[in-house]
């Protein structure tokens, strides 16, 4: 692919031109005169990029996270540079809370300013204002609008860029003729965005300049993540909602011997009259108020000569073995002296739904203080019946929490609680309310780290925090989703991203669209063990590598920032494979290595392979499970070289599916690769995570397969550093030790072809296999030969083509057929059939040096 | 060309995995083991007669719902019946029902049986994809021989695989292409292989809850009926623990048969899980086939599993039959 870099092959040289997020000015190496990009307004020649810069991303293959290198660069002292650093003249602060796309910014005064305004790192225009008003705002002008919340140093707006730290850097490449000549008069259409991260210090004084420090996008993932709030356990009573409407009914009639009603009443309270509607009560306040209610209303009416008052019984039924129990209550109605009475009636109909209950008990008479039973069974809520058929939710568990630190409000709907200092008991809560100043949590699961033993140890007072957590035990999320959602999460919803931007703020890096490609990433981590994981991710002051490293380190996987092709070749973050395997970026040949001034191949020692590894799915530092594999013939041969991995995986069942595949690949790696690094020209297209096809005959490497100098094989890109100064690049390169780990052959479904089934003129198939077959006809310097078969039918190495060329045609991969090998006949369906044609590449006995370096039987390669 | 099916699994070892060399020889373990898996299982009845012991001078028949395979299957029944008194043969009538009508699998008066001898009888039929009912006939020739119907395990053994994708999605390999020289080891090959395990595993329901009682009404063990509880009170027919290792929450697909003598048949069958309050799965007593699925709380690991019980209920005055009560399960529900 034509990169910008391709041109240096004819002399070309790159000019380099950076843009500060807020700032409207283009910063460049010398004056170019051509347009700048919409929302810029002029050009500053006043860029200097230091003679060492290197650009390019190195894999951790153990953090799964790229660590692209860092920019220091300096800006000249010209007046455009000088306006921008020095003191506002006017500021003022915001008086309430903005989300990012409103287009009023409420302030405390407006005097002085005009048009644009700064907050925080973001530049704002505005077309008009009022005293504590701007009108009009457009927001985030050249870079992002974020949320502004009152009481934050970030809501202090100025008519000058008061933050610098933060704000994002984007260096672009321009091709230049040598002559100097800019080809164009616009200068982003011939420019690739090359690097890009935010200030991480600076600006600073540095001679006559300014100087500035910024870490690549990749580093911003190194930044620790997590929200939560802190204080108290008040209580774990349940609580439930109330309403002044609330009612019940009583009948109640007393007979005498003689079956005459000697008192015959309907008594009807509201006993929540004095609440709002949707306030939470304890049961026992509950039945506090049904008690005090009930005295009040037979008091008015006079019936206190009959009636006293309501008792309610408690009866406890344990439950099973780490499973709460729950109460059951029956109320009980009391009565003052009768000698006469001999029958009671109650029928009580509480809280409407509930059908109407009735008991008559024979007495001999009444005494003050008499109870007769009714039939009304409540759980602890009296709302809820006791029904045993009909489960009990009030044995949910619930904790009201005091806060110290932080707002009730702010506190998330579902989220993890950590109980206690050492060693904590972590619980998951799946709904929050407020009670007065109290954070009601409810829903409180335990299947996670601790008991239900240990839910009854915790007294009112203990320590708390509550942290926020992206999916639940009952609903974890699959790895891909969640590595979105904390890549992109703000606090503000969807703002980021349309889709995965909608956890809260401080749950994730807030990298917009143009940051990174969301579609890719979730479309690449959705593969393979990964695809069956759910996970459960509360970032508690922890890493993006913290949490997700381990987890892509088994899956051989990373995110790394490196051009984005179906973008313009704009640098972002994007998902990547570090393990072996996979088609070919691009072939490094002799041809391609740079020996100036030094060996252009250096081989470098590889990390010793682990014999005892240990998996562990944590939780906010907790381990929920752990398990060890250990090698123990290789320990006592070797001694023991030992690895560790965690992860965010709540769902043990499924870890313990997928440890046993990665067993393998952890005890099974290493010895089985060199690690190199080779110099070549900035045009080679290799970046991080690219495979490429690498056919040297440089002694300084091993064919351990042949047992010869050289090597011909494929090699896992898993670093990339472009000198600025020269352009000239050092790839990083995992290839093949004793043994061959072999990339499969692909094998493509057949989309349509032309001509007839037995004697097509044209195959259609993916266009994902066009590079494949290009770079295969390529090798040959001619025909290529290909297999046809059917899943479930009759397959072998007889039918086939003959394929003169590849060309990208109507969105496919489009093969001629220069000749049929064989009797195959093409079967096509609409939609795809799984049991449609197929095209693989052929037996080693007729396969050319480009297919050869796939996988084939006894090629002394193994899949991995 | 073959579509080989080996006879044991064959699980690689992880040396295996790990030599140099590979080739496609471990793959093609790895490809005829998912053959295995769709000639060999898993089993998809296990029934348990809930029935009188030592029945005499009349046939005892058994009738329950059933979800075979898509493929319509060979199937093998093994059948266990004690034999009581006395040495005449044993009678035995297999049905189907799909199509709207009572099929014969397998029908024989010659099963010979010594007095108080548990006798095991094997045969293998076909049964039909839409094949909805089993219906199994058990007797003696001199009828006033005792006989007790114990078992019955239904499994798949296929002979051998054809070529062509069957109607539950199986795709064989044919070993023309992987057992050539030199031949390319391509990611097809590994998708097959995935795909056909998976796909004959959503195929085959696997039993995890029987619970058959004897088809005609007046010899059945248990009915809910007013002389042992009140009208729409529930009672416990039958409980057991079902385990499932390793799987969390997963779903029953249910299958009731059930009718009553008299009054409304809506509601009258029940299975829960014992000791969660989850739902209550609950079945007309119709004569038809009830279907109704039932959510479990389980804790995963490898001893998890729960208690089910069959409950059943009746009007009043009237009684209640429970024909039989059926739980399949396949992977991933």
């Amino acid at each position: 692919m034509t990169t910008v870099w391709s041109a240096l092959k004819w002399g070309w040289q790159p000019v380099y031109w950076l843009t500060i997020e807020g700032i409207p000015v283009v910063f460049s190496e010398y004056a170019t005169g051509a347009a700048v990009p919409a929302g810029y307004s002029s050009e500053d020649a006043s860029l200097i990029i230091d003679d060492s810069a290197a650009v390019g991303a190195n894999l951790d293959r153990f953090e799964g996270v790229g660590k692209s290198l860092p920019l220091t660069f300096r800006l000249q002292d010209t007046s455009t540079v000088r306006s921008y650093l020095k003191r506002w003249s006017n500021e003022t602060y915001i008086t309430q809370d903005h989300s990012s796309s409103v287009t009023t910014l409420t302030v405390a005064d407006t005097t002085g300013f005009s048009s644009p305004i700064f907050i925080g790192n973001e530049r704002v225009t505005y077309s008009g204002s009022t005293a504590t008003t701007f009108t009009g705002c457009t927001r985030g002008t050249v870079g992002y609008a974020y949320p502004h919340d009152e009481g934050s140093l970030g809501g202090l707006v100025t008519d000058l860029p008061r933050y610098w730290r933060g704000r994002e850097v984007k260096l672009y490449a321009t091709a230049v003729d040598p002559t100097g000549h800019l080809p164009g008069n616009v200068l982003i259409d011939d420019a690739e965005l090359i690097w890009r991260g935010h200030i991480h210090e600076g600006p600073q004084r540095s001679g006559l300049q300014f100087e500035f420090t910024a870490l690549a996008l990749d580093r911003r993932l190194s930044r620790k993540i997590g929200q939560k709030w802190h204080g108290i356990v008040a209580d774990k009573h349940n609580r439930y909602r109330v309403s002044p409407k609330d009612y019940i009914q009583a009948h109640i009639i007393v007979y005498d011997a003689t079956n005459t009603g000697t008192f015959d009443q309907v008594i009807k309270w509201f006993p929540f009259k004095t609440k709002s509607d949707g306030d939470l009560l304890t049961g026992s306040e509950m039945r506090a108020l049904i008690k005090s209610e009930y005295e009040s209303v037979v008091s008015t009416l006079g019936h206190g000569g009959t009636l006293t008052s309501i008792h309610f019984e408690g009866n406890y039924a344990p439950g099973a073995p780490n499973k709460p129990g729950f109460w059951r209550y029956i109320a009980h109605f009391t009565f003052a002296a009768d000698a006469t009475a001999d029958r009671v009636y109650v029928s009580i109909s509480p809280f409407g739904p509930f059908p109407k209950r009735s008991v008559t008990v024979n007495v001999t008479s009444l005494s003050a203080g008499d109870r007769i039973e009714s039939v009304w069974w409540t759980q602890d809520n009296p709302k809820e019946s006791a029904n045993a058929g009909s489960g009990h939710p009030d044995a949910a568990l619930t904790m009201a929490v005091l806060l110290k630190q932080g707002h009730v409000s702010d506190v998330p709907s579902t989220g993890f609680i950590k109980v206690g200092t050492d060693n904590p008991e972590i619980y998951e809560y799946g709904k929050v309310e407020t009670v007065g100043g109290l954070a009601y949590l409810s829903q409180i699961n335990i299947s996670m780290k601790s008991t239900y033993a240990d839910w009854m140890t915790t007294k009112p007072g203990a320590q708390v925090e509550i942290v926020s957590h992206m999916g639940a035990a009952a609903s974890p999320v699959a790895p891909a989703s969640a590595v979105a959602r904390t890549l992109s999460s703000s606090g503000e919803a969807n703002l980021r991203n349309a889709t995965y931007d909608v956890e809260d703020r401080g749950a994730g890096y807030a990298l917009d669209d143009d940051q990174a490609d969301y579609s890719q990433i979730v479309d690449h981590l959705t593969n393979g063990t990964l695809s069956s994981l759910r996970v459960v991710v509360a970032p508690d002051g922890q890493t993006f590598a913290d949490v997700y490293g381990g987890l892509l380190s088994l899956a051989g996987m990373a995110i790394v920032m490196r051009p984005d092709e179906s973008d313009g070749r704009k640098a972002k973050l994007m998902a990547v494979n570090t393990a072996y395997g996979g088609g070919y970026a691009t072939t490094i040949s002799d041809t391609d290595l740079l020996t100036m001034g030094a060996e252009p191949v250096h081989v470098e020692p590889h990390r010793i392979k682990p014999n005892s590894a240990t998996v562990t799915a944590e939780q906010l530092g907790e381990t929920l499970l752990s398990m060890s594999f250990e090698d123990y013939p290789a320990i006592q041969a070797q001694g023991r070289e030992h690895m560790d991995f965690a992860l965010p995986v709540a769902m043990t069942d499924e870890l313990e599916v997928a440890l046993g595949a990665w067993a393998i690949g952890i005890l099974g790696m290493s010895e089985i690769s060199q690690l190199v690094t080779i110099s070549v020209p900035p045009w080679i297209d290799a970046e991080a995570g690219d495979m490429v096809k690498l056919n040297v005959t440089h002694p300084a490497l091993w064919d351990w397969a042949n047992g010869t100098p050289g090597y011909v094989g494929g090699a896992r890109v898993i670093g990339r550093e472009t000198r600025l100064e020269n352009g000239v690049t050092t790839l990083r390169l995992v290839i093949n030790g004793e043994t061959n780990e072999g990339a499969l052959c692909p094998s493509a479904l057949v989309d349509a072809f032309a001509g007839t089934a037995g004697a097509p003129t044209t195959i259609d198939v993916d266009i994902k296999y066009l590079s494949h077959f290009t770079d295969a006809i390529s090798a040959a310097g001619g025909n290529i030969r290909v297999l046809h078969y059917r899943p479930g039918q009759a397959e072998g190495v007889a039918d086939g083509y003959d394929i003169s060329a590849a060309a990208a045609s109507g969105g496919k991969c489009r093969l001629t057929v220069a000749a049929v090998n064989g009797t195959p006949s093409l079967t096509v369906t609409t939609p795809d059939a799984y049991d449609d044609s197929h095209i693989t590449l052929p037996e080693s006995a007729n396969d050319d040096a480009f297919q050869a370096l796939f996988m084939h039987k006894s090629d002394g390669s193994k899949f991995v | 060309m073959a579509f080989t099916v080996p006879t044991t699994m064959s699980v690689l070892k992880m040396q295996q995995l790990l030599q140099t060399d590979q080739g496609a020889e471990r793959l093609q373990t790895i490809i005829e083991n998912a053959h295995h898996l769709y000639c060999y299982g898993p089993a998809h009845s296990v029934v348990v007669y809930t029935t009188e012991a030592k029945i005499t001078n009349r046939t005892a028949r058994y009738e329950w719902p059933i979800l075979p395979s898509a493929d319509g299957l060979d199937y093998v029944f093994r059948h266990h019946c004690r034999a009581g008194t006395g040495g005449s043969n044993l009678e035995l009538t297999v049905e189907e029902y799909s199509g709207g009508a009572w099929n014969t699998l397998e029908t024989t008066t010659g099963i010979a049986a010594t007095a108080n001898t548990p006798v095991t009888y094997t045969h293998t039929d076909t049964i039909p994809g839409g094949s909805t009912k089993l219906r199994v006939t058990w007797g003696r020739s001199t009828a006033a021989h005792e006989f007790t119907p114990n078992s019955l395990t239904v499994y798949p053994l296929v002979a051998s695989l054809s070529a062509g994708k069957t109607s539950a999605g199986f795709i064989p390999q044919d070993d023309g292409l992987i057992g050539a020289a030199g031949c390319p080891v391509h990611t097809e090959f590994f998708n097959r292989a995935y795909r056909n395990a998976l796909y004959v595993l959503q195929d085959r329901y696997q039993p995890s809850l029987s619970f058959v009682q004897e088809d005609a009404s007046a010899n059945m063990l248990y009915e809910p009926s007013g002389a042992s509880l009140g009208a729409s009170e529930w009672v416990r027919m039958g409980a057991a623990w079902l385990s499932m290792p390793y799987q969390r929450d997963a779903t029953l697909d249910l299958r009731a048969l059930a009718s009553v003598n008299g009054g409304s048949t809506s509601g009258l069958v029940g299975v829960r899980q014992a000791g969660a309050d989850g739902g209550l799965a609950t079945f007309d007593a119709d004569g038809a086939i009830g279907t109704g699925t039932l959510k479990l709380v389980m804790p995963g690991g490898p001893n998890s599993g729960c208690i089910l019980e069959v409950l059943g209920t009746h009007t009043s005055g009237q009684e209640t039959y429970v024909h039989a009560v059926n739980g399949y399960w396949k992977p991933g529900t």
